[in-house]
């Protein structure tokens, strides 16, 4: 495995939509300069989109990862380029890459926050492994871990994405496949229902408790008085 | 105390205390959030300065009596103008505010603005966009806004309602959407007719009256007959003029958008045509068949005609069907009688020949945008197919950013003709389950809307450069 760089990237950029060796990251609004003679490329740098999810205080006193998450757990905010976003201090917000990225077969990628920015102290993907065939905006965990508030505007480089090829590359993938297909804006989580995923490695639904039920009572309920 | 003035106090304190929560929401700051396209901001800020203005109004009102009983009167009479008035502008306020970024198609309202400003004498046109409940579509005329801020201006000494600003209302439903809010050209169309191409449309109109219908002596019944017919007339030119600008603008897509919004897929079926009032010319609209039939033509006068006939989707069947039977069309039982026996509608079809025509040299629709579409929709297709967003495609000729009506029209083709493509190209989903199909038509439409977002971006940054 290696990170591609300028001549391997612009190939690919310039391939026909059935060659499967073809990249997609669109817009890119600065390719000229990106890819001018005498610039030396490992990366490519990534602006924030102007859509966010805004984390609410949750119903319940903690986050509790189940299906019913995805409605509960963030409120969507529109930016338009030009105005901002103020991400206070210690706090958290989903955002997501303006470029739209398709990856081929044989690369796959990894997102790293921006030196300039991670030394303000945001941290900018926490999941930062994009998998071969991945396509969408990808989805960013920004987080403000200093003590002051930060401003955040849609439109400027936020973090920098390389490329790697496979030694072995995927086999030709026929169908698309996963939770997150071809998003354009940040998305909230999906989680399908911890019983049943528990269930499979052999927790009895029985021992199953959910939180906020007094495990007391329940056991009481049983009968265990 | 006088009584006449105690009065006047009060009702000038009623409309302050009536105006004050108005004033607070009209107090729309760029910097907070939520945010507003550029012309509703310019729609808060005039209503956020007449409201100032009406305040100040009636704070400066005279605090001691007048001698004169009828200044009084004439103060009374102002304020319950002033009252009616920011009533009737009350209803649009609220559903403006609704209208923020986040509840908008903002990248393709965006996109239609510029394809306006380019239409000659539209280069300043802005509007602001206002949410209906009903699921319709619709433009606030000069009579419900302007008409009634500048009579509030007059009064406080305010200034004019912004000329180039239009409102128009969207679903309240469909901020995401892309194919049902192609119908928005039509609505923006009708403030060109207004604001622009109205009085020479009218004039020629006139002129094809007064051959079928001419103004002469008669009885009142038939004088109000002939202005009835000549209203609807009027009328329904209007209407065909904003469906043939539409499709200047934006293309086929308007047509599709049309036909899916007025259920029109059952008009040509078998049996089902008395199911429809498609046939039927009503007080407001022109009959569906004659639009569509009119729609066809002006595609083909345009050059779009003749390579989307070969596809394989129930609009242009529908056209097909709409040019054959456009003939057979009626007039409502809803026109008054007298009116229908009188009307020759043959008049109608006049005007619009003549229409289709001044249509055509007034909104030139580049025919590079209609070569471009048939150049580029093949890749655009195998772009979507895979479920990537085609804001810069390869084509054999090299890295291209498809313009918006091209990519607008090839995502509702793809979804008309191809959306299964897509789901076989997806696991576990299938393309007869309608959820699958609903699903990804609502992907379908964000990877255009974005595709549409990023050829603006793309656009303004080669500018910057």
């Amino acid at each position: 495995m290696g990170v591609i760089c300028k001549g391997d990237i612009l190939d690919r950029l310039n391939a026909l939509v059935d060659n499967d060796k073809q990249l997609v990251i669109t817009p890119l609004l600065n390719r000229d300069e990106i890819f001018k003679h005498n610039s030396d490329i490992d990366s490519i740098d990534l602006r924030l989109g102007n859509s966010f999810l805004l984390p609410r205080v949750p119903p319940l006193p903690y986050t509790f990862p189940s299906p019913e998450a995805v409605s509960q757990s963030h409120m969507r905010v529109q930016v338009p380029y030009g105005k901002y976003l103020v991400l206070p201090a210690h706090q958290t917000v989903l955002g997501a890459t303006l470029e739209f990225i398709k990856l081929p077969v044989d690369l796959c990628g990894e997102v790293l926050t921006k030196s300039s920015v991670a030394r303000t102290f945001m941290v900018v993907e926490t999941a930062p492994w994009i998998h071969p065939f991945y396509r969408g905006c990808l989805t960013l965990e920004i987080a403000n871990v200093s003590n002051t508030p930060v401003i955040l505007y849609p439109g400027r480089s936020i973090c920098q994405l390389v490329l790697m090829d496979l030694n072995t590359p995927k086999a030709r993938q026929r169908k698309l496949s996963g939770t997150y297909i071809a998003p354009v804006y940040p998305e909230a989580p999906e989680f399908s229902d911890p019983r049943k995923e528990l269930k499979k490695i052999g927790v009895p639904e029985a021992d199953f408790i959910l939180p906020g039920h007094n495990h007391q009572r329940n056991t009481q309920d049983d009968g265990v008085k | 105390m006088n009584e006449a003035h105690t009065l006047v106090l009060k009702e000038a304190a009623d409309l302050h205390r009536f105006l004050q929560p108005i004033a607070k929401l009209c107090a729309v700051s760029e910097t907070d959030h939520p945010y507003y396209r550029k012309s509703s901001y310019e729609f808060f800020s005039h209503l956020d300065k007449l409201i100032g203005m009406t305040l100040k109004y009636l704070e400066d009102l005279p605090q001691k009596p007048s001698k004169y009983p009828q200044i009084q009167r004439s103060v009374r009479q102002k304020l319950q103008v002033l009252r009616s008035s920011w009533g009737k502008l009350h209803r649009y306020i609220k559903p403006s505010l609704d209208a923020d970024a986040l509840h908008i198609p903002l990248s393709l309202l965006d996109a239609f603005q510029d394809l306006l400003q380019q239409v000659p004498r539209c280069g300043e046109f802005e509007f602001a966009v206002f949410q209906l409940t009903e699921v319709n579509y619709a433009m606030l005329t000069y009579e419900e806004v302007n008409r009634i801020a500048n009579r509030i201006a007059g009064m406080v000494k305010g200034k004019e309602f912004p000329p180039a600003l239009s409102l128009v209302g969207i679903p309240y439903s469909q901020s995401s959407g892309l194919f049902l809010n192609c119908l928005i050209p039509h609505e923006m169309a009708h403030f060109v007719y207004q604001e622009r191409v109205g009085p020479e449309i009218k004039l020629k109109v006139d002129e094809i009256l007064n051959v079928y219908h001419p103004a002469k002596t008669g009885t009142p019944e038939e004088k109000l007959e002939l202005s009835q017919i000549r209203g609807l007339i009027n009328t329904w030119v209007e209407e065909v003029f904003c469906d043939l600008f539409a499709i200047s603008l934006i293309g086929p897509a308007f047509t599709f958008a049309f036909a899916e919004m007025t259920s029109a897929a059952l008009i040509g079926e078998e049996g089902q045509r008395n199911a429809t009032k498609a046939f039927d010319f009503s007080l407001s609209h022109p009959a569906d068949v004659a639009r569509f039939y009119l729609h066809k033509r002006h595609l083909k006068a345009l050059g779009w005609w003749e390579p989307i006939e070969r596809w394989k989707c129930s609009p242009v069947r529908l056209l097909r069907y709409c040019e054959r039977v456009h003939k057979q069309t009626a007039l409502s039982p809803e026109i008054n009688q007298g009116t229908s026996v009188r009307l020759n509608l043959q008049c109608f079809w006049e005007a619009c020949e003549w229409l289709l025509k001044f249509v055509k040299e007034e909104v030139p629709s580049p025919a590079t945008e209609i070569k471009d579409f048939f150049d580029q929709y093949r890749v655009i297709s195998n772009y979507l197919k895979r479920a990537i967003v085609p804001s810069t495609i390869v084509t054999d000729s090299g890295v291209v950013h498809p313009s918006p009506a091209v990519l607008i029209n090839s995502g509702y083709r793809f979804v008309l003709e191809e959306l299964h493509k897509l789901l076989r190209n997806i696991e576990k989903r299938s393309e007869n389950s309608v959820a699958d199909r609903s699903w990804y038509t609502e992907r379908l439409e964000l990877w255009v809307l974005k595709a549409l977002e990023d050829w603006r971006l793309l656009n303004k940054s080669k500018e910057a450069k």
